[in-house]
């Protein structure tokens, strides 16, 4: 009883974050875009707080590399999530 | 005949049919094999490639594909006859719909996790790629459309419905409010939630929303375009949640209600074979019944899901079997609600609004004839607010007999899972046509790059999607726009089970008769898409848009065919280009 | 969407506090195009101060470091005593710039010690070459120079006018990046912890490695040091616009090109608020034995009466060979008492 408890527990919180979730990878992937944007010729902030942030960047610079290698798949993903 | 019975019915054809093609699927033609690793562990990121527990899969998967339309589709085809529907929710789904969907999902995992529409770029052609996008759009818009249409008749016709629905809204940003910003406690929130919903029920009663047709699209369209644009946790996240508890709620209430409630079935099982269902036109059940009829049975958009998220979370290869097979069917399972509880119920419904009946010139009685039956019910739904409403007044009354309960409560607690999932639809579609709007625009890009930045402008990407369906709905045919919508989605089906027959001919390399499992599928539903369509150009009077979309559909549709055949006769494909696994 | 983001959501930046109360000293830039004599006014004002006993620091930006020459002392990127109460700097760019370089390599190090993903060797060659690297060390130079407190007076002769406008205006166009970055993660933060809140913490796979993804104000790594660099920034912003702490003194001569190039400074200062309070015509040519013993080239003249305001001074041309300590404290007092004080600041 116990693990149907827990199944049902896991299944409502995925419900409920699953669209915060996604929202959320946008903004860091933004993120991460606007401070490495320079090296693609995008405005940018100055190269120093690039040189600042660089060390803490790990998971934000992860997802903005995984963008790019699934860039050929992308509707793929988004549609993912289309309710109907 | 009576509804307990043929509940079980299908709960008994599912689950042998699933033990046994579903599981012969997976060992003969899929080898799935837990040894092989999938992209969950293989590509995991924590991000979007993590393993899911399989019953937690299973439920989000779900979640995703089961929506307003496997209600919205066997209500219209009530007008064959429920066996005629049944057959079609039974059969489809185990022949050609479930064995989609499983496939869809399993292809996906085994190309790393990528979209079919970008495996059948791979399998076809680079325009195959182009192609999918194309139909993806078309059957987005023409959903909004289908929706914002049905739904708005659903309101007009149910004004304590619409009240109920709004107030779902309010509670709905209350709980976002909770869960998300202030982050309470998460079960506290969600009772608070919960609670706010049942009160919204409850307000619905006491304040009905009068508002006609013309405001309710004015409404929609402003929704549409205001929703995609906010914050997810204002909204849509927290409605989409208390949702699924309404949809777990629902199905199960409506599962029991007919076993208990035991019913005779009032409709006719079969009326007559060219019943009128498509915009009061006579209707042939074969090309007709997959445009009716799409989620619930076989269903395009599925794919999306199944190889967009789904494959990507799945932990073991056997488990892609309950998912994605066990899912559609989880779905049938509900079109199948659908349709026993109008079959029984309907004529009770009708019953109600008899005399605004008379007032369209259809008489009550006369409808108890099969033929009449088939040429007025269309039309008669429309006094009870479309077919959504026509469902959840018949689920009303199948709680009323079943447990006692008011029908009433039944009609607005079922009414609130249909309308809070078309909302959602709405929210979420216009969201990704904005995308796929882009996508389709592509090619412009490199010829004519300012024509290319002016049109894709995010307020026009989303303004163009959310304007052309209200334009569509306007009109408020959802028995014209609804089968449009169901010509997408099967096309986007066809180049589904295409590019999975490929790839089980191509790189699986499986046995004849395994190859017909998928083949035959596959070349039927081409067929019989295409029939439909050529059927709906000559007898449908359609709008000029919709027309459009049509014969851009025929198009494709031929050159997906040569596609296909091309690539049949293609020798090497097994060998993939992008390095990839794809064994 | 606007609406709900920012009312309800707690940005970590102060607005409009002044931080540059607690500077107590006075800064010079001295501005101008090359061989105008900048370094030689920037030491003549040094010494004259020193001579009245203010503690003054003089640093040279520019890489083609004159001040040495001029003061006839060999000067390095450490501190030398030139005279009682003065001491010099020759910035060493290039070091600088590796060492700032070297320390954000180790801390990555420190950080990730996992971290393969990038070659850092490869990063590093990058970044030496990334456009807005030679602004961002000079500023950070500035910004060590002016927080030590042993030093009443800042006089800064500064690089060819190109670079040093740029230098001038990085707080200015910083500030504006870091706020919207810092409202950036805070959304973020916001985000994740909401997710955090109901399904507990979010970790993402680095190479192997589980990393917790922070969402925590307090706990963020990139949120802090935004934080501090945004502290930083707009100590040194207010400083700059604050007409009681630094002023730029820009240095002409009477031609064409200098005064299309001053031009272009005043209009940048402008923009940025830093306050010119002179405008030095050098290396006049006078005339001997007529009425009006100079005349203004006619750019210059155009300039000086769009810009009125400002003071105006004119010196001639001598060779500055000739010029030993004591000419130079000469021509120094000359500047000083031409109304130096004339803004309020520390008075004599």
């Amino acid at each position: 009883m116990n693990k149907w408890k827990d199944i049902l527990t896991e299944f409502m919180k995925t419900e409920a974050t699953e669209y915060v979730e996604i929202e959320v990878r946008e903004i860091e992937h933004i993120f991460a875009l606007l401070l490495i944007g320079s090296f693609t010729g995008m405005p940018a902030p100055p190269a120093g707080l690039v040189l600042k942030l660089l060390p803490y960047l790990g998971p934000e610079l992860l997802i903005m590399e995984k963008r790019a290698v699934n860039d050929d798949d992308l509707f793929g993903q988004m549609a993912g999530h289309f309710d109907i | 005949m009576n509804t307990s019975i043929l509940v079980l019915i299908g709960i008994v054809i599912y689950l042998v049919f699933y033990f046994t093609y579903g599981r012969s699927l997976a060992k003969k033609v899929v080898g799935a094999d837990d040894a092989k690793l999938t992209p969950a562990h293989d590509k995991y990121d924590g991000v979007d490639y993590v393993p899911a527990k399989p019953a937690v899969l299973f439920g989000h998967h779900f979640a995703s594909i089961a929506g307003a339309a496997p209600i919205l589709g066997p209500a219209l085809a009530m007008a064959w006859g429920w066996w005629a529907g049944l057959l079609w929710i039974w059969l489809g789904n185990i022949v050609i719909g479930a064995v989609h969907d499983y496939l869809a999902v399993m292809a996906s995992v085994r190309y790393e996790g990528k979209s079919i529409q970008w495996i059948a770029g791979k399998m076809m052609k680079k325009r195959t790629s182009y192609m999918f996008q194309v139909f993806a759009y078309l059957a987005l818009v023409l959903a909004l459309a289908a929706f914002s249409t049905a739904l708005a008749k659903l309101f007009v016709a149910n004004p304590n419905i619409a009240s109920a629905a709004a107030w779902f809204i309010v509670a709905a940003i209350i709980t976002g409010y909770l869960l998300f910003k202030l982050k309470i406690n998460f079960t506290l929130g969600t009772i608070a939630g919960l609670a706010m919903t049942v009160i919204a029920i409850w307000l619905g009663s006491i304040f009905p929303l009068n508002l006609s047709y013309q405001v309710w699209m004015f409404v929609f369209f402003i929704y549409m375009m205001a929703a995609s644009a906010l914050p997810v946790w204002i909204l849509l996240q927290p409605r989409d949640y208390l949702n699924s508890y309404i949809l777990v709620f629902g199905l199960l209430g409506g599962v029991l209600a007919l076993l208990i409630a035991g019913s005779n079935m009032e409709v006719a099982g079969f009326t007559t074979w060219s019943a009128n269902v498509v915009s009061g036109v006579g209707s042939p059940f074969w090309p007709v019944i997959p445009l009716v009829i799409a989620c619930g049975s076989l269903s395009g958009i599925h794919a999306l899901i199944g190889s967009g998220t789904t494959s990507k979370q799945l932990d073991k290869e056997t488990q892609g079997l309950i998912v994605g097979y066990g899912g559609m069917l989880t779905e049938g399972l509900l079109s199948t609600i659908v349709t026993v509880s109008i079959g029984a119920f309907g004529l009770i419904v009708l019953k109600d609004v008899a005399g605004p009946l008379s007032e369209m010139g259809i008489v009550f009685d006369k409808l108890k004839d099969p033929l009449y039956f088939a040429s007025n019910y269309v039309k008669a739904i429309g006094a009870v607010g479309g077919p959504l409403g026509i469902f959840v007044r018949s689920y009303g009354w199948a709680v009323n007999h079943a447990f006692g309960l008011s029908a009433s409560l039944g009609a607005v607690f079922s009414s609130l899972w249909v309308s809070a999932f078309v909302l959602t639809s709405m929210d979420t579609g216009a969201r990704v046509a904005r995308f796929a709007w882009e996508e389709v625009l592509e090619p412009l890009k490199e010829s004519s790059s300012d024509l290319h930045r002016v049109l894709t402008n995010r307020w026009l990407g989303s303004g163009l999607a959310s304007g052309i369906s209200i334009v569509l709905a306007w009109g408020g045919a959802y028995s014209i726009l609804w089968p449009a919508f169901g010509g997408a989605n099967q096309m986007l089906a066809a180049v589904t089970l295409l590019t999975v027959a490929l790839w089980v001919y191509k790189v699986r390399k499986v046995g004849k008769s395994f190859l017909w499992a998928v083949l035959i599928p596959a070349g039927a539903l081409w067929l019989t898409v295409f029939a439909a369509l050529v059927w709906y150009l000559s007898a449908v009077p359609a709008t000029i848009i919709v027309k459009g979309f049509i014969v851009l559909e025929l198009i494709l549709a031929l050159v997906l065919a040569y596609d296909f055949y091309q690539a049949m006769k293609n020798k090497d494909l097994s060998e993939d280009s992008s390095g990839s696994i794809a064994g | 969407m606007m609406i709900f983001s920012g009312r309800w959501q707690d940005t970590s930046i102060s607005k409009k506090k002044d931080n540059s109360q607690d500077f107590k000293d006075k800064i010079y830039f001295i501005i101008g195009k090359g061989g105008t004599g900048k370094t030689t006014i920037a030491a003549s004002l040094g010494i004259s101060l020193a001579k009245r006993g203010k503690k003054v620091l003089l640093v040279s930006l520019d890489p083609a470091h004159n001040l040495g020459d001029v003061l006839e002392k060999k000067l390095s990127d450490k501190a030398e005593k030139i005279l009682e109460n003065l001491e010099g700097i020759e910035v060493d760019i290039d070091e600088a710039r590796d060492t700032y370089l070297k320390n954000t390599m180790n801390k990555m190090k420190d950080y990730y010690n996992y971290l393969q993903i990038f070659n850092l060797d490869n990063l590093l060659d990058i970044f030496t070459e990334a456009p807005g690297i030679e602004e961002y060390v000079i500023m950070e130079l500035i910004w060590k120079y002016l927080k030590m407190d042993k030093y009443d007076y800042f006089i800064f002769d500064t690089a060819p006018t190109g670079i040093t406008l740029k230098v001038l205006t990085l707080p200015y166009i910083n500030l504006q990046w870091i706020k919207k970055l810092i409202k950036l993660r805070e959304n973020i933060l916001d985000k994740r912890s909401s997710i955090e809140n109901i399904k507990g913490p979010s970790y993402i796979n680095l190479n192997n490695e589980k990393v917790k993804l922070s969402a925590e104000k307090d706990h963020d790594p990139v949120l802090k040091e935004l934080n501090r660099y945004y502290t930083r920034i707009k100590w040194i912003y207010d400083i700059f616009i604050n007409e009681n702490i630094t002023e730029a003194i820009i240095i002409s001569n009477n031609n064409r090109l200098s005064a299309l190039e001053s031009e272009r400074a005043l209009t940048k200062l402008k923009k940025i608020k830093m306050s010119v309070s002179k405008m030095i015509i050098n290396k006049i040519k006078y005339r001997e034995n007529e009425k009006y013993n100079y005349t203004y080239n006619n750019y210059i003249k155009k300039l000086r009466d769009d810009y009125n305001n400002i003071e105006w001074i004119n010196l001639p041309d001598i060779k500055v060979s000739q010029l030993k300590e004591e000419h130079l404290q000469i021509l120094g007092d000359r500047l000083i008492n031409k109304g130096l004080y004339n803004k309020g600041g520390n008075n004599e």
